[in-house]
């Protein structure tokens, strides 16, 4: 035995299929919007704390005021040996960085981002590598770089060469999935290297990564070195990854136009959901007046439009999910790839049944001002 | 004789607004008792379907009082209302007002499924079989004559056990044929001493199958005609 309700409203939703598809199509486009907005955001979010999210530090030493882990900075040797001088600091790895030109034999450049660190013991290293390994970067002028630049930098293969500042260098390792979002090709390299490609002082660092010895508290020696080293900034991973996102999310707007484009989709899709099953309502009125005349209660009425509700938000998912991971698919492998995580394909779904049931809100109320007396006189 | 299912008492009833507003009903006293089929006849306008509305609580009486089983309908909101209707009264309505989705069987259900009731199909059938649509159950309305989506509503009314049926015009949309089926059919049901019928009608065909006639005009009762009074008194 079906419940009646349910069989009502697919029969009333089914019923005008042009008007059905409207709504099905109208929740779709919503959703995927919504869809591709938040996955940007996500994906966004990840990409631009790569670099932190995949680097050994409890603790970050950068000059004050740095944005984000592209923010050319400065730091001088002198400031490593005090951080070292503290209580409770192991290590604290230099990690150099900056934009350089990247030349091809054939002399046209490209501009890169150079990564720097040591290579053995404590440092920033690629990871993911799908070519070579990372002590063969220790080789003068050896470099890694992503699969994905392959073509923007002119080679494809371990050992092809090129040249930065007038360096030789050589692909020695190849790591696959490490994309910036600045578009700019990351260069992992020796630190020493990384400093003659950057034009920077033998003494001289972007960052220093610190490792908090065993049974220190991090948040206690970040203070402490913040005390010592009172012209620099000392922030935890998480600080320094939350100031990041800060930055590219919402320092440059990024976030709140993406937020905004969801917000934009919900608002759209609400508005397309509540106008057909409003004017769906308005075409059963006579049958919802019937209804409350042989004696519905109101709640039966409404669950009739929210079951239509319901129906429309379940499909109109189920099309909004599968253009979806069509998309998630095709950006995968992009600059800026479309992420969305099982969490936020469930906070999707909730989110569609909201709005279709606040969609459901205009009907709603038009029912209830129907008098079932109207249905003696018609 | 049995008691009333439904009574009003002193029904003043005032419709509209402004300058269209007037007195519809003007002070009507009327019950429909249990085994009794009632005719309601007037000239159009005279405030049938009004009277009709009031006593199946459709509307409520601007004076006066409506009845349902002795117990007074007085101050109740649109749900309590809509109680009171879907336990005890049954609506037949000129046309017929079907759900054009829902198959015979669906409609009929419907009336089970507003009050709650499982196991509907079977009860659902049965009353379609009393009708005499036992091999239409599964025909929906468009697939359906008008004597038969009338005959579908009749089975709507009644499946809920419902105290008063109450019919405006049932026949109104009918030929001659089905009209006489239709009211042999109400005539049949209101036989059942728990259920009272009361059918608004021009019809004069329709004359023979009643135990009482009400005359209605201007907002007024203008008289009253027991027929087989010989039936009534044996009755009582
Ligand atoms: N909503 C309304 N507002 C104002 N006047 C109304 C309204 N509904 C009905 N009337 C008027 O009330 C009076 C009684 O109407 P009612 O529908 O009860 O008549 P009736 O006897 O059923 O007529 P008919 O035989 O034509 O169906 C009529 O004069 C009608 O015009
Ligand atoms: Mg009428």
């Amino acid at each position: 035995m079906t419940l009646l309700k349910f069989r009502l409203a697919y029969r009333n939703l089914f019923h005008d299929r042009l008007r059905f598809i409207a709504t099905i199509v109208g929740i779709i486009f919503s959703i995927v919007l919504v869809t591709v907005q938040m996955g940007l955001y996500v994906g966004f979010r990840r990409m631009v704390t790569t670099m932190i999210d995949h680097s050994p530090a409890d603790l970050w030493i950068m000059p004050a005021g740095t944005k984000c882990f592209e923010d050319p900075s400065l730091l001088d040797d002198r400031q490593r040996f005090r951080a070292l001088a503290v209580d409770g600091v192991a290590e604290a790895a230099p990690v150099v960085i900056g934009y350089a030109q990247w030349r091809l034999p054939g002399g046209t450049t490209t501009p890169v981002f150079i990564v720097g660190s040591e290579l053995q013991g404590f440092g920033l290293r690629p990871w993911s590598l799908v070519g070579g390994r990372v002590d063969d970067l220790s080789v003068p002028g050896a470099v890694a770089i992503d699969q994905y630049y392959f073509e923007r930098l002119g080679v494809s293969e371990i050992g092809a060469s090129a040249e930065i500042r007038d360096q030789k260098v050589q692909l020695m390792a190849v790591t696959k999935g490490i994309r910036a979002f600045t578009t700019t090709p990351y260069v992992f390299a020796n630190v020493d290297r990384a400093r003659l490609y950057t034009g920077m002082l033998p003494n001289k660092a972007s960052y220093f990564l610190v490792r908090v010895s065993p049974g220190s508290e991090v948040g206690k020696v970040g203070r402490q070195l913040q005390e010592s080293l009172p012209d620099v900034e000392v922030l935890t991973a998480a600080g320094f990854r939350s100031r990041s996102r800060n930055f590219w999310l919402f320092g440059t707007g990024a976030g709140a136009a993406l937020f905004a484009g969801a917000l934009l989709g919900f608002i759209v899709g609400t508005v397309i959901v509540a106008q057909t099953l409003y004017s769906s309502t308005k075409d059963h009125l006579n049958e919802f007046a019937t209804l409350r005349a042989i004696g519905s209660s109101g709640a039966y009425i409404y669950m009739v439009i929210i079951w239509q509700a319901l129906l429309s938000a379940i499909i109109g998912f189920c099309g909004a999910a599968g253009i979806s991971s069509m998309v998630v698919r095709i950006t995968a492998d992009t600059a800026l790839p479309i992420v969305v995580p099982p969490a936020m394909l469930f906070a999707l779904f909730l989110l569609t049944v909201v709005m279709c049931v606040a969609s459901a809100i205009a009907a709603i109320v038009q029912v209830m001002r129907i008098d079932p007396a109207t249905v003696l006189v018609r | 004789m049995s008691e009333p299912v439904i009574d009003a008492v002193d029904v003043v009833k005032f419709l509209g607004r402004g300058a269209g507003r007037l007195q519809a009903l003007k002070g009507v006293n009327l019950s429909l008792r249990g085994g009794e089929l009632v005719l309601l006849m007037g000239p159009s306008g005279s405030g049938k379907t009004t009277l009709l509305s009031i006593l199946g609580c459709l509307m409520t009486p601007t004076s006066g009082m409506v009845r349902v089983r002795g117990r007074p309908v007085a101050n109740l909101d649109p749900e309590a209302l809509a109680k009171i209707r879907r336990d005890h009264v049954g609506f037949i309505f000129q046309s017929y007002h079907l759900f054009p989705t829902l198959t015979a069987e669906d409609n009929v259900r419907l009336a089970l499924d507003v009050r709650g009731e499982r196991s509907q199909s079977k009860a659902a059938r049965d009353v379609l079989g009393m009708v005499g649509l036992a091999h239409k159950t599964k025909a929906f309305p468009h697939e359906l004559s008008g004597g038969e989506q009338q005959r579908v509503a009749i089975a709507r009314a009644i499946v809920g056990k419902a105290s008063a049926i109450l019919a405006d015009e049932p026949t109104g949309a009918l030929d001659a044929q089905n009209g006489q089926a239709i009211m042999t059919l109400l005539a049949e049901f209101a036989k059942d001493q728990s259920r009272g019928v009361l059918v608004v009608t021009h019809d004069p065909r329709i004359l023979p199958f009643a135990n009482r006639i009400v005359h209605i005009e201007d907002g007024c009762i203008v008289g009253e005609e027991v027929v087989r009074e010989a039936k009534r008194m044996s009755m009582s």
